[in-house]
């Protein structure tokens, strides 16, 4: 198989690393997958329930609002498309990151 | 047709599969705000990516708290929802992308092209998929399959717009930014290539993924021999109309992507034939 795009030089040891765990990994895989009970749990046995809030029955959906959407579009490479073509990059920094974990 | 899309890019935490979906579904009340009709996630967006001991704790089917919930609000909504997600069928996991649509069909697609520490976890996934919408054929890919050109080559002149979920690293120390002597070069490929495949199929692209840091498992001899990076995801989710340039990409950090694309002719589902007895739906349902 070919790749879609260069990845340089090292392509030939990316490839072949790439089939080497690949056995191995189906092998481990293998094993593990021998040791799984095939029923599924059910959604109910689930060890806890997902606390998602149900979303506001009122929200807008007319094209008008996107302006309520977020914050003001912080992106428009393409000035001249963006009359026609609404992009727009939101800044959700609010949202909590990962800690690095080293 | 014009429709408006969003590329969803988060970060995961590890395990946390109500937390993540909560992140997920502010994220998507935003885009459903923005009236947008098709709204993406990133790879194993509610399980976070990455090397954890069984995947089987928080492995679903189609009756999983997360396919449940991203149908209701795809049909609350009328918004598609495409988001990836730990399969389990039987015995076997996967490594999947749903595609939830608003009539309440459930779409799955299971990742083909397993790499690194993946093939230890899942099971590889067989088959293309191309499902039928309103706004056209829709393609479906995960992460390392948009590098694999019988990917793209399964999809050319069949799909009207391409779906691709990822958790795709940057290959380089967060601390020292030193990229790997090996895999340096893939991070920033994770902009480049959906742009190609938008003009190389002349198709849409929304390629949406992680971000926040990871820790990268390289085997390099299998499991017990690894080398690690402390590692970030690259982030750079996009929107890449063919017909359109440059493409709207998004730095590093949660972000909304939105961007209006033209699809052409899209033939929906009535005209929609399967182009290929190797392209048929993986799992379909519509819940009463």
């Amino acid at each position: 198989m070919a790749f879609y795009v260069a990845v340089g030089p090292r392509g030939l040891l990316f490839r072949a690393g790439m089939i080497l765990t690949g056995v191995m990994g189906s092998l481990s895989y293998w094993l593990a997958s021998r040791r799984r009970t095939a029923t599924l749990l059910t959604p109910g046995s689930w060890p806890a329930a997902l606390p998602v809030a149900e979303a506001p029955s009122d929200l807008p959906a007319a094209p008008d609002d996107r302006a309520l959407a977020g914050p003001v579009p912080a992106m428009h490479l393409d000035e001249a498309a963006g009359e026609e073509f609404g992009e727009s990059v939101s800044d959700l920094s609010g949202l909590v990151l990962l800690d690095p974990l080293c | 047709m014009k429709i408006t899309v969003a590329a969803l890019q988060m970060p995961s935490e590890p395990g946390q599969v109500a937390a993540n979906l909560e992140r997920a579904d502010a994220l998507l009340t935003k885009a459903h705000q923005a009236d947008t009709a098709l709204a993406v996630l990133p790879e194993l967006f509610n399980t976070g990516y990455g090397l954890h001991p069984d995947f089987a704790l928080h492995a679903e089917g189609i009756e999983g708290p997360t396919l449940r919930h991203l149908s209701r609000r795809s049909r609350e909504w009328r918004m598609g929802i495409a988001g990836g997600f730990v399969e389990r069928d039987g015995r076997h996991l996967y490594d999947a992308l749903a595609l939830c649509l608003p009539s309440g069909s459930v779409h799955v697609y299971r990742k083909r092209n397993l790499v690194f520490w993946e093939p230890f976890r899942f099971r590889r996934g067989r088959s293309p998929l191309v499902v039928p919408t309103p706004w056209g054929r829709i393609g479906l890919a995960i992460c390392a399959d948009m590098i694999q050109r019988p990917v793209w080559d399964d999809y050319r002149g069949r799909i009207d717009l391409a779906v691709i979920a990822a958790a795709w690293p940057d290959f380089a120390c967060r601390h020292s930014t030193r990229a790997h002597w090996l895999f340096g070069g893939l991070g920033p490929l994770s902009a480049e290539i959906p742009a190609k495949v938008a003009g190389d199929l002349d198709v849409p692209v929304i390629f949406a993924n992680q971000c926040g840091v990871t820790r990268t498992t390289i085997p390099v001899l299998g499991l017990g021999l690894v080398q690690e990076i402390a590692d970030r995801f690259t982030g750079r989710s996009s929107i890449c109309d063919a017909r359109r340039n440059p493409p709207v990409i998004a730095e590093g950090g949660p972000r909304l992507v939105l961007s209006d694309i033209l699809i052409s002719d899209p033939r929906g589902p009535h005209s929609w034939r399967s182009t290929s007895p190797s392209v048929p739906a993986v799992f379909s349902s519509a819940p009463g």
